[in-house]
């Protein structure tokens, strides 16, 4: 540069302090510019550089070489021939089932070598660092990695048991069960997205470090290499592959040399195999299908016996029958007759009783005649009764007379002796003689005597009185009765014969019937005979028949419980042939496999696998690939603002400093001279702005993108390099723009002679403007409203500037937003609309689809469960166009049934894809990534890697992981094998909402469930994950919060500068402050508006630039932005603008009517 | 009755840091209604300060300012800005026009905040832009411009037109024209117009010429016979 002129340089630096915000205004555009281009650009390479130091620190390996037969002993000693090789690592490794404690997971167990790391040489490779414990000296002890989740199942102390996930482990591990000794980390696995497994869930969850000794493998897994003068290259970088490429080529070679020789001896035995058990097969079949034969020829023997047997049963039923039959005829015939004779009976009984009736009327006739006579008889013998009486009484009467005479007379010589002695006992009692009791005695004797006579005085005084009375007639009367006596007696003599006579007839009478009597008597026993043999012969018949019903019976028992028999028999025969059929075809399948893995052989050889196809690396090199190009777009955006903010304020500088600028000119100094001051400002401000931008940016966005990253990846602490090709040129741009902004702006007025420079620039012309057309809406415009209309269009930098700027801002934060709603809408997405079930619960192998079924019922039936339904679902690779993919293949039986379970449906549109047997359903995320659309053909490998192509029916919105669906039928005929069910979907109760726990432990409590997992945990990632985003967001916010103040701010700035004499002259004018405000800052919130609304749209692809960047290989993002991100954007950025309006008022208030008054510059 | 206008004992002294700078020291002068009143003076001598005091632009250190009964020197911010907008109207010697607004715009510009505006297109008419109204100021020459920001003045019906240096920055014939423009307007709505110049050649057209010297009025001349703009040379 020319030699300064000390004024200039003086002036120069007046200029700077007088106008301070101006300068800061260009200073801050550039320090912030210059912050986030560097910061961010440096983001990537400070990512790689840490990334790639870790690795050559801790011996990452370089090249991984493996086949899928395993590495021989002479393949290593091959290997270690090319010497190039600087470390060569043979290692075990092998992946297995362990309990984390939740679930069964998969874990990779790689081989440690003792003397390797105890020498700690060369070959020890891919290191561990010790993080916690010790690493292990013995067999049974096991180093885990360092994992935040599962701090809690594994500890060191603890100890895990290995479990296979098919078959056992006996042929890779000697000891299964390890005690946790140590936890390490390895840059072998940065990330905790360890890649894809081939056994259990499919993805990798652990990995863990035994010695050597505890594997028990013929072959090496693998072997790792590194290459000698390789860690000198940043590994992410080409330089260093270019490095690798000869190893590689040789390698290569090798491996076609060794594994063709192992190939050969692996393919001879496997063909043998494949004979044999091709033999086998048949052979098998062959018997199979004789036992069956023989065992249906059987079943047809037994059978044709039973017809046979109920035949013969059915004839003698029909003969015996037959035979009743006639018995029961003669029966029948003897019962007629005895009803016939029995009528003949009744009719001679008849007879009988005829006869009979007439015979009694004569008999009874007689019977009166004789009973008059007998009653006539009885009258006369009671008269001559009576008459024998009269003659009785008279004679007794007779003989008491007599007697009474003869008492009279003793009755007299009696009284006369009871007379004497009445005599001499009075005299006794007189003499005196007597004593007293003497005298008692004879008187009582006295008395005694006396009262005797008395009695016999009256009794004779009696006898005479009768003996008076019946003295007369009573032998007339006698002789009288005598005459009658016998006249009685021959009356009756003669009634007596005539009474006999009678009698005789009688008797005859009564025997005249008695031989009719008989006869009947007769015929009736006969008959009665002749019932009873009837009846018994009845009897004999039916016992006949009963016996011969029982008989009959057992033997139909007999014949119906052969065809029972027979039935099982049948029954069992099918079964068998089922089993047996299902075991051929199971042989028949087993062959497919075999014949396929042979046939794969043929395609077999040595991977030689570099840092590319290492998955941590990889998976590393996709956030660096991200973070770059992030990194292109968001400085772009501060990039153009800050050129446009430095464009505007030179150009206004120069513009205000016209008249100065002429009169340099005029006094003489030199354009350069002139330009000096103005290219000095702007590079001044700009340059210390860079050096503030680059030193803040340098430091505090690559830590924070860094640390932002390590959330998911375990990486040591950063560690900063210099980026000095990125801060120089950082450094170039900013200042090219505002120098050059400088230049352009001094070259207009320097053009210009000084003359004119004197004198004020023509003011830009007002210009009508389009909306002045629609003149019905302008006349209703203030002068305000009419002056922010036509300022708008007049200044079209400064349009563009705050345009640009402030959409950036919008669009900034609509990507910010953004990304939290899109990650957020994952979440809702994936399990509301797509997922309708929320876990998968793995079931064993061996398990048959009877017990299958029975599980599903049985957990439908429980509270916590809707819906359960089985599926096949294998881990698989998906290949086109020679680009592959890891995936799930689910192979579905039922697909109506599926609906339930997941949604298939195109994104965009929302149609429903029907899964038929056509082909393959795919998610949309890999068919983006391998451009992949419907009606191509793409390869897929099912469980057992065998490899068909299947035709895409469809693209199915989904965001976590990728799966490919397909119907069972359209499966078993592309490999000619069944799907196994192997895997239940769960959809939970909606309204119980069962925790995790519950339904684990419902599922768990099968043996044939291996181990229950839940989308849970992904939600889980996904909020940390978003966590995580809220440092970016805000970092996002803050800067676009500080794009827009430095637009803002700019532009009313000059606004303000330049309008200083127009706001003076309003205020003279009598404008209130705010209305002079408003006059400034409807300019200001009309171009925020426009520059909000151009950001909406902008940031919307914004957004989905970004989020397509930074997309997860396995997580399709949504696209989604919530409108109320948009509002939100929207709403910010006209806030930022109010804020700087607020700021600026001061300044308005503050400018002096006076000014009004000067002259124009 | 009292004047219109009264300035007594009106001070104002400038800090300039440690200088105290007496802009006024002591006005006293008194106009009277429809009165065409010339202040003038060298630069410096203090009437760019009076007129600042006068319209509302600033306040005074000391003294009283009367217009119309007011108490003008005791207006606040507030009251000084309705002041402004209601009762003065302003002719700046650069016009001060709002380049992106029209002619008749700029005068609609000060009639949208006054109370009792004048009719627009009478104004224009009036300062005879009848056929310029719907240019930019850009595309008027200094004269028509001045006329615009006299007719802007004039529109907003105020009790006093202010004029600094009106011709100022215009050629000798527009000059005229204006100052006989203002003359006119004076006379025919007998509005009380003040013009402030260093020019002492138009001193014969006011009614009333106030010579401003250091900080005070130097002399007071009333001219009883008040010449016309046109007959005046300079």
């Amino acid at each position: 540069m020319v030699k300064l002129k000390h004024s200039i340089l003086k002036d120069t630096f007046r200029e700077i302090w007088k106008t301070k915000s101006r300068f800061f205004s260009i200073f801050g555009i550039a320090a912030i510019g210059v912050a986030f281009f560097a910061g961010v650009c440096a983001s990537a390479p400070t990512m790689a550089y840490n990334a790639d130091l870790y690795y050559d620190e801790h011996h990452l390996m370089d090249i991984r070489v493996l086949s899928n037969f395993g590495i021989t002993a002479e393949d290593i000693d091959e290997i270690e021939k090319i010497e190039v090789l600087d470390g060569v690592m043979p290692a075990y490794s092998a992946d297995v089932l362990v309990n984390d404690g939740q679930s069964l997971n998969v874990m990779r167990v790689h081989s440690l070598n003792k003397e390797q790391i105890d020498s700690q040489g060369s070959d020890y490779l891919n290191r561990l660092i010790l993080v916690e414990g010790r690493l292990p000296e013995k067999t049974g002890e096991i180093v885990v990695e360092k994992t935040q989740m599962l701090e809690n199942s594994f500890q060191i102390g603890k100890s895990i048991l290995l479990r296979p996930a098919e078959g056992d482990l006996k042929d890779t591990f000697d000891v299964t069960r390890y005690k946790i000794v140590g936890i390490v980390q390895t840059p072998y696995y940065l990330s905790f997205q360890k890649g894809p497994s081939n056994v259990g869930s499919g993805t990798l969850g652990f990995y863990g470090y035994v010695l050597e000794d505890n594997f028990n493998m013929d072959v090496y897994t693998e072997v790792f290499l590194s290459v000698k003068g390789a860690d000198a290259f940043n590994s992410y970088e080409d330089e260093y592959f270019d490095y690798l490429e000869d190893v590689m080529d040789e390698l290569e070679n090798l491996g076609f040399k060794r594994s063709k020789i192992r190939r050969d001896e692996i393919m001879s035995d496997a063909l043998d195999q494949y004979d044999e058990g091709v033999k086998a097969y048949e052979e098998g079949k062959l018997l199979f299908e004789k036992e069956i034969e023989a065992a249906e020829q059987k079943i047809k023997d037994a059978e044709m016996q039973l017809v046979r047997g109920q035949a013969e049963l059915d004839s003698q039923k029909m003969l015996a029958q037959l035979q009743m039959n006639d018995a029961q005829k003669e029966i029948d015939e003897g019962k007629a007759q005895i009803e016939e004779y029995t009528k003949l009976l009744e009719m001679a009984e008849k007879t009988y009783y005829e006869m009979n009736a007439d015979s009694i009327q004569s008999r009874n006739e007689t019977q009166a005649k004789l009973d008059e006579v007998n009653a006539e008889l009885e009258v006369l013998q009671t008269e001559l009764n009576e008459v024998n009486q009269r003659i009785d009484e008279i004679d007794k009467a007779n003989s008491e007379f007599a007697e009474a005479q003869s008492r009279v007379i003793q009755l007299q010589s009696e009284i006369s002796m009871s007379k004497a002695s009445i005599q001499s006992l009075e005299l006794s009692l007189s003499s005196p003689l007597l004593d007293e009791e003497q005298k008692a005695e004879i008187q009582a004797e006295l008395d005694a005597e006396k009262q005797n006579l008395v009695s016999l005085e009256a009794e004779l005084k009696e006898k005479e009185e009768y003996i008076e009375s019946n003295q007369s007639n009573s032998s007339d009367e006698r002789n009288e009765l005598l005459s009658q006596q016998s006249e009685l007696n021959s009356r009756i003599l003669s009634l007596q014969s005539q009474a006999e006579a009678y009698k005789t007839a009688l008797n005859v009478l009564n025997q005249s019937l008695e031989p009719f009597e008989a006869l009947i008597e007769e015929f009736k026993t006969y008959l009665k005979d002749g019932q009873r043999q009837v009846e018994e012969g009845q009897k004999q018949l039916n016992d006949a028949k009963a016996l011969a019903e029982k008989e009959l019976l057992a033997a139909q028992k007999k014949i119906d419980a052969g065809y029972v028999e027979l039935e099982e028999g049948k029954k069992q025969l099918s079964e068998e042939k089922l089993k047996g059929e299902e075991q051929l075809r199971e042989g028949y399948e087993d062959l497919v496999r075999a014949k396929d893995e042979i046939d794969r052989i043929d395609k077999a050889q040595w991977y030689i696998l570099d840092r590319n196809s290492h998955y941590s690396y990889v998976d590393y090199q996709g956030a660096i690939e991200r973070m770059d190009a992030i990194a292109v777009i968001f400085p772009v955006f501060f990039f153009l603002v800050a050129a446009l903010v430095c464009l505007t304020t030179m150009t206004r500088m120069v513009d205000e400093q016209r008249t100065q600028i002429g009169t340099m000119k005029a006094l003489g100094y030199s354009n350069k001279d002139i330009a000096f001051k103005y290219v000095f400002y702007a590079a001044f401000a700009s340059l210390s702005g860079c050096a503030i931008g680059l030193a803040f940016g340098l430091t505090v966005f690559p830590g924070v993108i860094y640390t932002a990253w390590n959330m998911m990846y375990i990486l040591p602490v950063i560690r900063f390099t210099t980026h000095i090709s990125l801060m120089i040129i950082s450094t170039v741009l900013i200042c090219s723009v505002t120098t050059l902004a400088a230049v352009g702006a001094c070259y207009s007025e320097l053009i210009e002679t000084p003359a004119l420079l004197m004198r004020p620039k023509a003011p830009k012309l007002g210009k009508k403007i389009l909306l002045e057309r629609i003149s019905w809406l302008w006349n209703r415009f203030s002068f305000t409203s009419k002056v922010t209309a036509r300022n708008i269009f007049r200044y079209k930098k400064r349009f563009f500037m705050t345009v640009i700027g402030i959409s950036g801002c919008t669009a900034l934060l609509i990507a910010g937003f953004g990304v939290k709603d899109s990650i957020n809408a994952i979440v809702d997405q994936q399990f509301g609309a797509v997922f309708e079930y929320i876990g998968t619960a793995t079931l064993n192998d061996d398990i048959d689809d009877e017990r299958i079924d029975q599980i599903v019922i049985e957990a439908k039936e429980s509270e916590i469960l809707d819906d359960v339904m089985a599926v096949h679902c294998a881990s698989s690779v998906l290949d086109f166009e020679s680009e592959s993919i890891d995936m799930t293949l689910m192979v579905v039986e039922n697909v109506n049934q599926f609906k339930n379970f997941v949604s298939l449906h195109e994104r965009k549109t929302g149609n429903e894809i029907e899964l038929d047997s056509d082909g393959v359903i795919l998610t949309e995320h890999m068919c983006n990534q391998l451009n992949i659309s419907v009606g191509d053909k793409v390869n897929l490998s099912n469980e057992d890697g065998m490899v068909r192509s299947f035709e895409v029916i469809g693209i199915t919105e989904n965001y976590v992981n990728h799966f490919a669906y397909m119907s069972e039928s359209c499966y078993q005929k592309a490999f000619d094998l069944r799907a196994k069910d192997n895997t239940l979907l769960l959809v939970t109760n909606q309204q119980d909402q069962p925790d995790d726990g519950e339904v684990a432990s419902l599922l768990t409590a099968y043996d044939e469930v291996q181990s229950v997992s839940f989308y849970t945990s992904i939600r889980d990632n996904f909020s940390s994950m978003i966590q995580s985003l809220d440092l970016i967001v805000v970092v996002i916010i803050v800067s676009a919060g500080a794009l827009a103040f430095v637009v803002l701010f700019n532009l009313t700035n000059v606004n303000i500068s330049e309008r200083v004499r127009e706001i003076a002259t309003l205020k003279v004018l009598g404008f209130h402050h705010k209305e002079v405000n408003d006059y400034v800052y409807n300019e200001n919130i009309v171009l925020s508006s426009i520059g909000a609304l151009a950001g909406l749209v902008l940031g919307k692809y914004l957004h989905l630039a970004i989020m397509i960047m930074v997309e997860l290989d396995n997580v399709m993002f949504g696209r989604l932005v919530k409108p109320q991100s948009y509002f939100m954007a929207f709403v910010v950025t006209l806030i930022f603008t109010v804020i700087v309006n607020f700021v600026m008022k001061k300044r308005l208030r503050e400018i002096p009517m006076v000014e009004s008054l000067k002259s124009v510059e | 009755m009292s004047a219109f206008i009264e300035f007594k004992d009106v001070k104002k002294i400038y800090q300039m840091g440690e200088v105290k700078i007496e802009a006024l020291a002591g006005v006293n002068f008194e106009i009277q209604q429809g009165e065409f009143v010339v202040i003038a003076g060298a630069s410096g001598a203090g009437k760019s300060t009076i007129l600042n005091l006068l319209g509302g632009m600033d306040t005074s250190t000391s003294g009283e300012i009367i217009v119309d009964g007011e108490e003008v020197s005791s207006f606040n911010d507030k009251q000084l800005c309705d002041y402004r907008r209601y009762d003065i109207g302003f002719v700046f010697q650069f016009y001060n026009l709002v380049q992106n607004l029209t002619a008749k715009e700029n005068i609609e510009l000060a009639t949208q905040i006054c109370k009792n505006p004048l009719n627009i297109d009478a104004t224009i008419e009036a300062v005879g832009l009848k056929d310029r109204k719907n240019n930019f100021p850009s595309q008027l020459s200094g004269g028509e411009q001045q006329r615009v920001a006299i007719a802007r003045a004039l529109a907003k019906n105020p009790k006093l037109l202010l004029c600094d240096e009106p011709t100022g920055a215009l050629d000798y014939k527009t000059g005229k024209a204006i100052l006989k423009l203002l003359q006119d307007t004076c006379r025919t709505h007998h509005m009380t117009v003040i013009v402030i110049t260093h020019n002492l050649a138009l001193c014969p057209m006011g009614d009333k010429v106030l010579h401003v010297k250091s900080g005070k009025i130097e002399k007071m001349i009333i001219n009883e016979n008040p010449v016309d703009v046109e007959t005046i040379e300079w």
